[in-house]
């Protein structure tokens, strides 16, 4: 009996793990499927058929294969439930009828990447039962206050939709949205088994709002707060998680101002065995972490409060023996203010440390090398341009396993450097890190022999961005544009997926990211090119971009119109302080009915709304949902010409 | 660039409106002239924004132009949480504040940890910027509440905690001040 060979190729890479044969002699790639014993022998008998995705199967001996219609149904869910890329589930969902139904009726993840892509009630009349949810909102520019406030993306009708047509969620993830206290009410009220909950760069919610989730939520096992911006009245919020709450695995509070009950923070640490992460605030004293460290030595992640305090040689004593204790510590974080002579309490901690965010921590090149010394293993850092580059040249010689590196600026307003950090820091480090893929580099010079030594270096850089401070800043030795430096980035990294630019570029460097950058999927331009050439290049070259964001550069009308369709192709494009039209605008989105083309104008278009009026933020994104109902009024929605009207198609996921 | 160079050399002889040596480096520009590097792009921002009293155009004490460098609020929030322990630590660093003067191209920055009280403030500021008190040049303030006031109003040790920048400003622009304080 001959064996079949087949094996789910959707896309991505077939993990050999995920699938064991059933039976018989098994050979990898093979699939298991767990079936009950007559649904086995009605496999035996099963005849498969192909349909728009290449099914490969082994079977054990004693097989015999026929192709049938249909395949059965329990079956296809238990394949698709291994399928958990949510870019490969939404192109199963994409195969067939019977796929697109399976899918609906299993899918349990669901990941939305604008908010507006999408509605409510298009997602609950679609999906059966979702349990874990994510979902970002605002576009990345309102990081950087670009986006006004009141522009948009409210998590209530979000939360109240689900509250009402899967009360089974049991997790949330939000990113760059405006969450009220309201809202947060809400989860407490309706997820009974409510487990997660992730709020990243969101806003609109205050400490009052946590309280119904720490006293409502009795499965929680995560609460992270990611540089969100709450509205801190009260620490007291973490008093109300019940005594006999126990479940807490995460804990991330770290961008909340006020102080917690200390007794209150460290019963709800003693009695949830599970706390992998601990991150505090600023309010929690060293001595107080001390203490925390000491109760939960089985943390993997922490976040400290403020290392700093006047020399206390038994605090110090104390703090060395905690860290020393915590055998699982992956990753450290907050380290606001440290004071340098309590950095050798971490020594012990360094070594088994694979993320290390030195972010926020003033501290000194020598201070900084010294402790990097003992962390042979890392593979994050986040760190402050105080490092230099005779510090990222140390980093590079002992860190071997670095990843990613982020370098912040320490003094990001004033234009004179105020440390000796240059390009020279990020050479060294991709010339001596082998495993290098991801870079965010902050500095006031850069030359196209360092770009072109980066790149031939690094091929395998996958994120590389990289901020001159100083806008239209050129090459500093031959004061000319930076085009073949960044063109080289773009056609040596093969794998680039995602570029920030800075510095005095051209419409040349366009020609080269359209030729070059096949892979990339998102792409940050400010104080750039020339002309609407340059975005042309981008628009008509780069198959595979998903995120176009741009601020204060000559592109206009044209290359946009020309390239109208592949903006459907894209999740998003943002242009701020460019030289779009408002009538450039109206014609876009006559054209393109299932983009919603948005004129956001902060002090109001004036009266005249001529046609060559320059818009001030024009924001483009594909929708299956139309123009939004909950637009402010300094957001004007292009209107769909009445001809080119078409019913949103269900199926298009963003 | 060729190009450049002869679109600056033009610029220079240009007639426009706006304070002498400072460079338009608005949006409607497609070929964004690359400023001269000593003074920097965020100065001369400033300087465009500092010419008027119009109330919209009142400079911040963050950086001038929107969402640059680009660094996230929460990030941006620390930097200024960062300075105000540092300016109040007795015997610790100085407290720096940026002076502009009306007229003036350049901005310069004064620690105000040196001086005992108003009268040397005062007299080094007139030395720094060449002028004399009372002939239509004001020293204002702008405290932490974004409130523009005199220098003097204050008592001194309220005035170095409470002061946010310093701005000389001619002499009919203050009469709109006065009237509102």
């Amino acid at each position: 009996m001959g064996v079949f060979w087949v094996g789910v190729e959707i896309g991505s890479e077939l993990q050999p793990a995920q699938f064991q044969v059933l039976g018989g002699k098994y050979q990898a790639p093979s699939i298991e499927l767990g079936l009950s014993h007559s649904l086995r022998s009605e496999l035996q008998s099963a005849q498969f058929q192909v349909l728009g995705v290449k099914l490969r199967w082994v079977l054990g001996l004693g097989v015999s294969i026929r192709m049938i219609q249909s395949f059965p149904e329990e079956a296809l869910e238990h394949v698709l439930s291994f399928v958990d890329s949510h870019g490969d589930r939404n192109s199963v969902s994409l195969v067939c009828k019977t796929w697109y139904e399976t899918d609906r009726w299993c899918r349990r993840r669901l990941f939305i990447g604008n908010c507006y892509a999408v509605s409510p009630p298009i997602v609950t009349r679609r999906f059966w039962d979702i349990r874990s949810l994510t979902i970002k909102g605002k576009p990345h520019f309102a990081d950087y206050n670009l986006v006004p406030q009141g522009w948009g993306a409210h998590a209530l009708p979000w939360i109240a939709a689900m509250g009402e047509a899967y009360p089974g969620l049991e997790e949330l993830r939000l990113k760059r949205m405006v969450v009220s206290d309201e809202a947060l009410e809400l989860i407490g009220k309706c997820f009974r088994n409510f487990r997660v909950l992730v709020l990243c760069c969101c806003d609109g919610f205050s400490t009052d709002g946590l309280v119904s989730i720490a006293a409502n939520c009795r499965n929680l096992r995560v609460l992270e707060l990611i540089e969100s911006e709450v509205d801190d009245i009260r620490g007291n919020w973490i008093s109300h998680f019940p005594d006999c709450f126990t479940s807490l695995e995460s804990l991330n509070i770290s961008c909340l101002e006020s102080d917690l009950p200390f007794a209150a923070l460290e019963r709800l640490v003693d009695r949830c065995p599970n706390l992998k992460s601990l991150r505090v605030n600023r309010s929690v004293p060293l001595e107080k972490l001390a203490i925390l460290v000491r109760k939960a030595p089985q943390l993997t992640d922490l976040g400290t409060g403020l290392f700093m305090t006047d020399s206390r040689p038994e605090l110090h004593t104390k703090l060395a023996g905690a860290f020393s204790r915590c055998n699982e510590l992956k990753s450290l974080s907050g380290l606001w203010d440290v004071a340098p002579s309590y950095l050798p309490t971490l020594y012990s901690a360094c070594p088994r440390l694979t993320s290390l965010n030195l972010s926020y921590a003033p501290i000194q090149s020598p201070d900084l090398v010294k402790l990097l010394s003992h962390c042979k293993n890392l593979q994050r850092l986040w760190v402050l341009d105080y490092i230099e580059d005779r510090g990222l040249e140390a980093l590079a010689s002992s860190c071997k396993d670095l990843q990613e590196l982020r370098v912040f600026p320490s003094e990001p307003y004033d234009h004179e450097p105020n440390i000796a950090l240059t390009e020279q820091g990020l050479v060294s480090v991709a010339v001596g890190c082998p495993k290098l893929q991801s870079v965010l580099y902050f500095c006031r010079r850069m030359s196209n022999h360092a770009l072109v030594t980066i790149a031939t270096s690094r091929p395998t850089l996958t994120r590389f961005r990289l901020c001159i401070i100083e806008p239209l800043c050129p090459d500093y030795v031959t004061q000319g544009p930076l085009d073949e430096g960044f063109g080289a980035i773009v056609e040596h990294c093969k794998d680039l997926k995602r570029l920030s630019m800075s510095g005095f570029i051209t419409d040349r460097v366009f020609q080269l990211i359209g030729a070059h950058g096949k892979k990339l999927e998102m792409l940050s331009l400010a104080f750039a090119g020339n002309s609407d050439v340059g975005l042309h290049y981008v628009l008509s070259g780069c198959k595979n971009l998903k995120k176009l964001e741009i601020r204060d550069c000559p592109f206009g009308d044209r290359a946009l119109l020309f390239n109208a369709s592949k903006l459907e192709t894209m999740r998003s494009l943002w242009m701020s302080s460019c030289q779009v039209s408002y009538g450039g605008c109206q014609v876009l989105g006559e054209k393109m009915p299932r983009l919603n083309v948005e004129v956001i104008h902060e002090k109001g278009l004036p009266e005249s709304r001529s046609e060559q009026c320059l818009v001030e933020h024009l924001y483009v994104y594909r929708t299956v949902a139309g123009p939004r109902s909950d637009a402010p009024e300094f957001v004007w929605t292009m209107k769909d010409s009445p001809s080119m009207r078409c019913p949103p198609k269900e199926q298009l996921l963003p | 660039m060729e190009g450049t160079k002869k679109e600056l050399k033009h610029e220079d002889t240009e007639l426009r409106l706006g304070l002498p040596g400072r460079c338009d480096v608005h949006r409607k520009q497609s070929n964004t002239v690359c400023p001269t590097r000593k003074r920097g792009f965020l100065d001369i921002k400033e300087e465009s924004t500092s010419g008027s009293i119009d109330q919209d155009a009142a400079p911040s004490a963050k950086e001038q132009v929107v969402g640059w460098p680009p660094i996230r609020s929460y990030r941006k929030n620390h930097y200024e949480a960062k300075k105000k322990p540092e300016e109040l630590e007795e015997g610790g660093s100085g407290i720096y504040m940026k002076v502009s003067m009306d007229g003036a191209p350049y901005l310069r920055k004064v620690d105000l940890r040196l001086y005992k009280g108003y009268k040397e403030l005062l007299e080094a500021l007139q030395d720094m910027f060449k002028f004399k008190l009372g002939s239509g040049h004001v020293p204002t303030y702008e405290d932490k509440d974004g409130d523009w006031m005199l220098i003097g109003d204050v008592p001194w040790e309220m005035f170095i905690t409470s002061c946010k920048r310093l701005r000389i400003m001619k002499g009919s622009d203050v009469n709109g001040l006065r009237q509102a304080a």
